[in-house]
C-alpha cells in the first residue's frame, strides 16, 4: 500500500514537473493565451505516450468493413514497395473514425497495416498538428490566431468562445462536445477572422472540415450553439457571398462598405482618381467610439480626417 | 643591412603544425663589428628559400669569433629556440681566431665528420685551399649542427650537394619532415621514392584549430583510401602505424595499394583517373572520388570539419549544420556532410563567413543544452564540450528559460539524460540502421522534439551499448558506469574481447585495479568500432565470485591454502594414477598459453585425453579450415547470398549480425536453416532441421539454385550445429551442399564454421584433442579443469580428483579437490584466436587478485612440483612455443586465408559418414546459446548482465504489448524496414 502511493506521488511530482516545465514554454506566449499548451497548436501536451485508461494498449481499435475498403483503394496508389508513404493519410483516416484522435492502437493499427515499425508512425503522428493523440469534443473548433485574423479581432473571437464554452485552448467541455486549439492562417484572412470546425460526429463519410469566416464573436458564439443543437450553421462567409470588399467586422459587428467603394475597379468614388493604399495613420488618435466605418471612406482619400 | 630582405621564414606557410625551425649563425669579428656587411648568412637564408618547399623559419645571428659566445649561441638555438638545424659561417680557417669547430665539439653530444670531409671533397674539386678548411659537424639533441664555409660562393657550391642528406637526417632525429624543391637539391631518402611529400601534412595540415579529435593519429577513410595522418606531424609515425595497418589491411575493400600515410592522393603529374574530380580546399587542389560529398574532399585536403550528426557508418543526416563550409557562387554556407562536391568546387572553411555560421550553430546548440559538464558522465570526451571551446562564446544572448526534457527509460545498459540531447539522431539511425531494432524515434517537432521511444521500451538490441559512443553529448551514458569514473582518470589498455568468439577489439579503461569501462577500439577487419554489450558490461562480473587464493578440499570442504601446499595437493592426487586414466578439459576462456601449458604437461603425464568442454571432440581439426570462419569477416561483407545453417548469431556474435544486417541493406539475400528467429533482417527460413538441408541437394531446388549463381556465396554452420550428437552426418550434408552448389570456388572460399566461446579455435589450433586411443580410455580418476565450467556431467565421474585452474567460483570449482586462482582476460597477457583464425591478445589492464597468477605460469609451477619441469621459463618462450605448434599464433592481428586442400577432406568426410552410417537426426537445429547474457564465468557474475536478463521479463519489450517477452519483427518477413 504505502509502496503504492508512493509511486504514485513520485509519478504525481514528475507530472508536475514537466507541466512546469511546459508552462515555461507557454510563458512566451501572450497572456490570453496562457494554457498548458505546447507551443505547437496540438492540443497535446507531450511527445511521449503514457497509458491512461481509455488510451493503452489495449484500448480497442480496428478499421470498420467500409473503411478497409478505403484503406485498400487508398494503398492502391502507391508502388507496393512504398506503403510507407500512405501513412499520413490512414492515420488522417483513423482519426476521423475514432471520433477525432489517434489512440495509441489506432497508430499502432496503422503501422500493422502499412508494415511499418510503430515508432515510424510515432514520429509522423507528433510531428503533425492536425493529428490529435488524446481524447478530444466531437467538435474541434480551432481559432485562427496569425496576423490578418489577430488585426480582424480574432482575440475577441477567442474570448468570446472561452467565456461561453468555459474552456480554453486545448480544452474540452465538460459534455464533450467542443474542444477549443489555435490554428495558424488557413489561408482565408481575406474574410478574416475566422474559425475552423473539424467535425468528428459522423465518422469518415460524413467528416467535414468547415471554414466560419467574417465572425463578430456574437456570431461564433451562435456557430457553437447551433452545432450543440445538431443545426448546421452557415458556412463560408456569414455576411458575403464571396471575396468581394463588402464590408468588416473588425469593430466586432458587420460594417459594409458604402456602395460606391466595394467596385474597386472603377475610381467614380475617388472622382476618376484610384482610391490609394488604405494604410493606418500614424499621427491618427482613434476616437473612444469607432467611427462607422472605415475612417476616411467618406472622402475617400487617404487623408487624415 | 641587406639581411633586412633575406627571408627569414619560407615554404608554404598554410602550416604551423610541423614547420622546421633553422638557426643561421654568422661567425665573424669584422661582422659582428659592423664593419663589413654579412653576405655569407644571407646567401645560406636564400638557399632555404630556394631549396625547401615545406614550412620553415630561421633564427639568424651574427657574432664574433669567440669560443665561449659561439658556444651559448649555438646551445641557445638548439635548446631553446628549437632549431633543428644549425648552420655556422666562417671560423673554420686555420687563423688563431677560427673557433668554430672547436666551439661546435664541445657543444655536440655525437660528431657527424662525414660531413666536413663531404665538404671537402666538394670545395677541392674547386680550390685547392679547401684542405685548410676544419669544418665538422655534429649533433646536440635533436639538433644538428653544419659547419660551412665563410664565403657565400662556397657556401652555395657545398651545401647545394650537401642538404641531399639533411632532410633524411633531420626526420631520423624525429624532427620535422623537410620536404625540398627538387630542382634546386633533392632531398634523398633511403627507399622512400614511392612515398611523395604530402601536401596535406607537410604543407596542409590541420589549419588553426579545425584538429578537434585527441588521438595522436587520424585514419581517414574515404572510399578506397585509408589515409593516416599524423596529428604531431611525426611522418616517422604515421608510417609505422602504416605499415602495422596495411599488414592487418587484406579486404578487397580496402586495398593494401590504397593505404597510404598522409596523402599521395594527389599525384604530381599524373591525370586525375576518370572516377576521380578536382576540386580545391582553401586554394589547395585535392583528388576525390565522383560522388564524394564536400565534407569528404575536406577530410582528403586533411582539413578537419566540426561535426555532430555525421557519422560515416551511418546514413548522411545533415540536421545539425554544425559542418557548414563555404563554396564558391553558392550565397549560404553549405553542409558539407550533405553536400556532393561536383568538380571545380572551390570550397573554404577558413572563411570569416564560415567561423561565424559555426558559431552562430553552436549558440543555437547551447540554447538548450544545460550546463550540467561538471556533473555529465560525458565531460571531458564530449564533442559538444570539445567543440564549444572552438566556436562557443564565453556569453550568452538567450535569456529564455531552457527547455527540460523527461529522460527516458531504455533498459539497464543505457542511461539518458534527454535534456542534453542535440538531437544529432545518431542513436536513432543506429538502432534503425546498424543493429537493426526499430525502437528508437525522434518525436514531436521543433523545440518540442524528443528522442525516445515514444511508449516506455525496453531497447532490444544487443548492440545497444554503442549509442553510448555515438552519441555526441552527455544525453546517452552508460548506466553501469554512471558516476562511477571521470574518464581523465582512467587508463587504457588495448585488448581483446573474449565474450564471444568474435574477438571484438577492445579498451578496457581501469583506475588503481578495477576495471571501470570496456570500449571498443577500431578495427575495420574484425569488430568495426561496434562491440556487443556483454562485451561492454560484463566487467563486472570481474570484480565477483572471484578465486583469489589456492583452496584444497581435505576432507571438510575448500580451504584456503597456499600455493606450494596447493601444488603438492594436486601431485598427492596425481599418485598412483596412470596417463590414460586422467582427462583435461580446456573452458570457455582458456587462452592459447596455458592452453599448450596444460598440452605439454599432461602429454608429459602420458595423458592425451584432452578435451574442450565444448563437446566435439570428434571434430576433424586436421585441416584448419574444417572449423575456422574461411571468407573472414571482412570477406563475408562481400558476399551476397548468405545461408545461416543451425546458427543465431544475433546472440552468438552480435556484431557479426551487424555485418550481415549490412549485407541486406546492401541488397544481399540471407536465409535460415534452423530456429525461424528475428534476425534484425527480413531472411528465409528454409526449416528448422536436416531434412530443409536435404531439400537444398535436390535439383531445382531454389536455394540451391540461388547460392550457385551467386557470385560470392556463404555457408554459416552455427556453433549449435557443432555441439549435436550428429554433428559428423550434418557437417558431411553441409559438405555435400558446399561442393553442389560451389560455395568453394576459385578465389572464393564461401563456407564458414562459427564458434561461440574464444578459447575453441586456439584449443582445436593447438591440438587440444583426444588422441585416437582416448576413445577406449576408462573413467578418468584426475581430470584438470582449465577453468572449465561447462563440462558434461558424465565427463568428471564422481570418484575422480579434481583440480579446477580458473577465475571464478562457479561449477567447476565447487566441484573441484583442488583450486589454483588464474586470471581473467583483463588481468593477463594472453593469446586468443578468433572464429577465423585471427591469433590476437589481450593485455593486463588490471594487476591479478590477490594470489592468483597468469595461467600458463600456474601449469609451469605445477609441472616443476611434478619433477617434470616445462621448457619455458617466460612469457616469450610459452609463445616460441606456441610458434613452433601453430605458426599463426604468433603472427598477431593477421589473418592468413586457411587452406582448403581442395575438398579433399569433402572425401575423408564421406568416408567416415559412410562409415557410421548415422543418419541425421531429424531434431530441430538449436543455437548454442540459451541466454545472451549469461554464457561463461563472467557474465554469469555479472549483476548488470542479470539486470538485462530480468528487464526482458518485467519491461515491455515491443509497441504492441504491455506484456514482455521476445522483441516482434515488423514487415513483411522477420526484421524492420530498410
Ligand atoms: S541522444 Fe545523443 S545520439 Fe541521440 S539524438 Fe540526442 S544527441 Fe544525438
Ligand atoms: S490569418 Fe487567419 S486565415 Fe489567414
Ligand atoms: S555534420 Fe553536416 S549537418 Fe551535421
Amino acid at each position: 500500500m504505502l509502496r503504492q502511493g508512493l509511486t504514485r506521488l513520485a509519478a504525481a511530482a514528475l507530472r508536475v514537473q514537466e507541466v512546469a516545465s511546459c508552462q515555461q514554454v507557454q510563458a512566451q506566449a501572450p497572456v490570453t493565451w496562457g494554457r498548458l499548451a505546447m507551443a505547437t497548436n496540438s492540443h497535446d501536451i507531450f511527445n511521449v505516450h503514457r497509458h491512461s485508461p481509455d488510451n493503452n494498449l489495449d484500448t480497442p481499435f480496428d478499421f470498420t468493413e467500409a473503411n478497409y475498403e478505403l484503406v485498400t483503394e487508398l494503398l492502391s496508389r502507391y508502388p507496393t514497395n512504398y506503403r510507407q508513404s500512405a501513412v499520413i493519410p490512414l492515420l488522417d483516416m483513423a482519426q476521423k473514425q475514432n471520433q477525432g484522435w489517434l489512440s495509441l492502437s489506432a497508430m499502432n493499427k496503422c503501422a500493422e497495416v502499412l508494415g511499418m515499425p510503430p515508432i515510424r508512425v510515432y514520429e509522423v503522428a507528433t510531428f503533425y498538428t492536425m493529428f490529435n493523440r488524446s481524447k478530444i469534443g466531437k467538435y474541434h473548433v480551432m481559432v485562427c490566431g496569425t496576423t490578418p485574423c489577430m488585426l480582424c479581432g480574432s482575440r475577441k473571437i477567442h474570448a468570446a468562445l472561452r467565456d461561453h464554452l468555459g474552456i480554453d485552448f486545448g480544452e474540452t467541455t465538460k459534455d464533450g462536445m467542443f474542444t477549443l486549439g489555435e490554428m495558424e492562417c488557413m489561408g482565408a484572412c481575406v474574410n478574416a477572422p475566422m474559425i475552423a470546425v473539424a467535425d468528428y460526429t459522423r465518422g469518415v463519410e460524413g467528416f467535414s472540415y468547415g471554414y466560419f469566416e467574417d465572425l463578430t464573436p456574437q456570431d461564433a458564439v451562435s456557430i457553437v450553439e447551433d452545432l450543440r443543437s445538431g443545426k448546421s450553421p452557415v458556412k463560408g462567409s456569414q455576411y458575403r457571398s464571396k471575396a468581394e470588399p463588402a464590408g468588416n467586422v473588425g469593430t466586432g459587428k458587420w460594417v459594409p462598405v458604402p456602395q460606391n467603394l466595394t467596385q474597386t475597379l472603377t475610381f467614380e468614388a475617388s472622382g476618376g482618381k484610384p482610391p490609394g493604399p488604405r494604410c493606418r495613420d500614424l499621427d491618427f488618435e482613434a476616437p473612444k467610439d469607432p467611427p462607422a466605418g472605415p475612417p476616411n471612406a467618406k472622402t475617400g482619400s487617404n487623408k487624415p480626417v | 643591412m641587406s639581411t633586412s630582405q633575406s627571408p627569414l621564414a619560407g615554404g608554404n606557410n598554410a602550416t604551423n603544425g610541423d614547420k622546421a625551425r633553422f638557426g643561421v649563425v654568422t661567425v665573424s669579428d669584422r661582422a659582428s663589428a659592423g664593419t663589413y656587411e654579412d653576405l655569407s648568412g644571407p646567401a645560406i637564408l636564400k638557399f632555404f628559400d630556394e631549396a625547401i618547399s615545406s614550412s620553415w623559419e630561421a633564427v639568424y645571428r651574427i657574432i664574433p669569433d669567440e669560443k665561449a659566445q659561439i658556444e651559448k649561441e649555438l646551445k641557445t638555438l638548439c635548446d631553446v629556440e628549437g632549431c633543428c638545424l644549425v648552420v655556422t659561417t666562417g671560423g673554420t680557417g686555420p687563423a688563431p681566431r677560427d673557433v668554430t669547430p672547436e666551439a661546435t665539439e664541445a657543444v655536440c653530444d655525437r660528431l657527424m665528420p662525414g660531413y666536413g670531409e663531404q665538404m671537402r671533397a666538394i670545395s677541392l674539386r674547386h680550390v685547392p685551399t679547401a684542405v685548410l678548411s676544419r669544418q665538422t659537424a655534429g649533433l646536440r639533441g635533436k639538433s644538428l649542427i653544419l659547419n660551412l664555409p665563410g664565403k657565400p660562393k662556397a657556401i652555395r657550391e657545398t651545401i647545394d650537394e650537401v642538404f641531399a642528406s639533411i632532410p633524411y637526417c633531420i626526420e631520423l632525429m624525429e624532427g620535422p619532415y623537410i620536404t625540398t624543391n627538387e630542382h634546386v637539391v633533392k632531398a634523398f631518402r633511403p627507399g622512400k621514392k614511392k612515398i611523395r611529400a604530402s601536401p596535406s601534412l607537410a604543407n596542409g595540415g590541420p589549419t588553426n584549430g579545425q584538429r578537434l579529435c585527441t588521438s595522436q593519429l587520424h585514419v581517414r577513410r574515404q572510399g578506397h583510401v585509408l589515409t593516416l595522418v599524423s596529428e604531431s606531424g611525426h611522418r616517422q609515425a604515421a608510417r609505422r602505424a602504416a605499415n602495422a595497418l596495411r599488414r592487418t589491411v587484406a579486404c578487397a575493400e580496402v586495398d593494401s595499394r590504397f593505404l597510404q600515410t598522409s596523402v599521395a592522393l594527389q599525384q604530381e603529374a599524373a591525370p586525375a583517373p576518370s572516377d576521380h574530380i578536382e576540386v580545391e580546399v582553401n586554394g589547395q587542389p585535392v583528388q576525390i572520388l565522383k560522388g564524394s560529398t564536400v565534407m569528404a574532399a575536406c577530410d582528403a585536403a586533411g582539413v578537419d570539419i566540426p561535426r555532430f550528426c555525421y557519422h560515416h557508418r551511418l546514413s548522411i543526416a545533415g540536421n545539425c549544420r554544425m559542418c557548414l563550409v563555404e563554396v564558391a557562387k553558392s550565397p549560404k554556407p553549405v553542409a558539407s556532410c550533405a553536400m556532393p562536391a561536383a568538380p571545380g568546387m572551390k570550397i573554404k572553411t577558413d572563411s570569416a563567413l564560415v567561423k561565424k555560421a559555426r558559431e552562430g550553430v553552436m549558440e543555437f546548440l547551447l540554447i538548450n543544452h544545460p550546463l550540467d559538464c561538471p556533473i555529465c558522465d560525458q565531460g571531458g570526451e564530449c564533442d559538444l564540450q570539445d567543440q564549444s571551446m572552438h566556436f562557443g562564446s564565453d556569453r550568452g544572448r538567450f535569456t529564455e528559460m531552457k527547455r527540460a526534457v523527461k529522460d527516458k527509460n531504455l533498459g539497464p545498459l543505457v542511461k539518458t539524460v534527454m535534456t542534453r540531447c542535440i538531437h544529432c539522431t545518431r542513436c536513432v539511425r543506429f538502432a534503425s540502421e546498424v543493429a537493426g531494432v526499430q525502437d528508437l524515434g525522434m518525436t514531436g517537432r521543433g523545440n518540442n522534439s524528443e528522442i525516445g521511444t515514444y511508449v516506455e521500451k525496453l531497447m532490444t538490441s544487443e548492440l545497444s551499448g554503442n549509442v553510448i559512443d555515438l552519441c555526441p553529448v552527455g544525453a546517452l551514458t552508460s548506466k553501469p558506469a554512471a558516476f562511477t569514473a571521470r574518464n581523465w582518470e582512467l587508463r587504457s589498455v588495448e585488448s581483446v574481447d573474449t565474450s564471444d568468439a568474435m574477438g571484438c577489439n577492445i579498451r578496457v579503461d581501469s583506475r588503481g585495479n578495477e576495471v571501470m569501462r570496456i570500449l571498443p577500439r577500431l578495427n575495420e577487419d574484425v569488430n568495426e568500432e561496434w562491440i556487443s554489450d556483454k562485451a561492454r558490461f560484463q566487467y563486472d562480473g570481474l570484480k565477483r565470485q572471484r578465486l583469489d587464493v589456492p583452496l584444497v578440499n581435505r576432507g571438510q570442504g575448500l580451504e584456503r591454502a597456499h600455493w606450494a601446499d596447493a601444488l603438492t595437493a594436486v601431485q598427492a592426487g596425481l599418485k598412483g594414477i596412470k596417463g590414460n586414466e586422467m582427462r583435461a578439459i580446456a573452458g570457455k576462456l582458456a587462452d592459447a598459453e596455458s592452453i599448450i601449458a596444460l598440452k605439454d604437461l599432461m602429454n608429459r603425464l602420458g595423458c592425451s585425453n584432452l578435451y574442450s568442454d565444448a563437446g566435439f571432440a570428434d571434430l576433424d581439426a586436421d585441416v584448419r579450415s574444417n572449423y575456422l570462419m574461411n571468407t573472414s569477416l571482412s570477406g563475408i561483407s562481400q558476399a551476397d547470398v548468405v545461408l545461416l545453417v543451425g546458427s543465431n548469431p544475433r546472440t552468438e556474435a552480435p556484431v557479426l549480425n551487424a555485418r550481415l544486417r549490412k549485407l541486406w541493406l546492401e541488397g544481399g539475400q540471407l536465409a535460415t536453416i534452423g530456429p525461424d528467429l528475428d534476425l534484425t533482417y527480413p531472411h528465409e527460413h528454409l526449416g528448422e532441421g536436416a531434412p530443409a538441408l536435404a531439400e537444398l541437394l535436390k535439383t531445382g531446388s531454389g536455394w540451391g539454385k540461388k547460392l550457385k549463381e551467386a557470385k560470392n556465396p556463404v555457408i554459416i554452420v552455427g556453433p549449435g550445429i557443432l555441439h549435436r550428437q550428429d554433428r559428423g552426418s550434418i557437417l558431411q550434408k553441409v559438405h555435400e551442399v558446399v561442393e553442389k552448389t560451389g560455395v568453394v570456388r576459385d578465389n572464393w572460399n564461401g563456407y564458414n564454421v562459427m564458434h561461440d566461446s574464444a578459447s575453441r579455435v586456439a584449443a582445436l589450433d593447438l591440438g587440444f584433442l583426444p588422441s585416437a586411443r582416448s576413445a577406449s580410455a576408462p573413467p578418468p580418476k584426475f581430470v584438470y579443469l582449465l577453468g572449465s565450467d561447462d563440462f558434461a556431467e558424465e565427463d568428471v565421474p564422481a570418484d575422480a580428483f579434481v583440480v579446477y585452474q580458473g577465475h571464478h567460483g562457479d561449477r567447476g570449482a565447487a566441484r573441484a579437490n583442488v583450486v589454483l586462482p588464474g586470471t581473467a582476460y583483463t588481468e593477463k597477457a594472453a593469446t586468443y584466436v578468433n572464429f577465423e583464425g585471427r591469433a590476437q591478445r589481450t593485455k593486463v589492464a588490471v594487476p591479478p587478485l590477490g594470489d592468483a597468477r597468469e595461467d600458463w605460469t600456474i601449469v609451469r609451477a605445477l609441472s616443476e612440483v611434478l619433477d617434470l619441469p616445462l621448457p619455458y621459463d617466460s612469457r616469450a618462450d610459452v609463445r616460441a612455443r606456441l610458434g613452433d605448434v601453430a605458426p599463426h599464433l604468433t603472427r598477431v592481428g593477421e589473418w592468413d586465408a586457411p587452406l582448403w586442400l581442395n575438398g579433399q577432406y569433402f572425401k575423408a568426410f564421406a568416408a567416415r559418414a559412410a562409415g557410421d552410417k548415422a543418419a541425421p537426426s531429424q531434431d530441430p537445429f538449436q543455437s548454442s546459446i540459451e541466454n545472451f547474457y549469461l554464457t561463461d564465468v563472467i557474465s554469469r557474475s555479472s549483476q548488470t548482465m542479470a539486470k538485462c536478463v530480468q528487464a526482458r521479463e518485467v519491461m515491455p519489450t515491443s509497441f504492441n504489448t504491455s506484456q514482455p517477452g521476445p522483441a516482434p519483427s515488423y514487415g513483411v518477413n522477420k526484421g524492420g524496414a530498410k
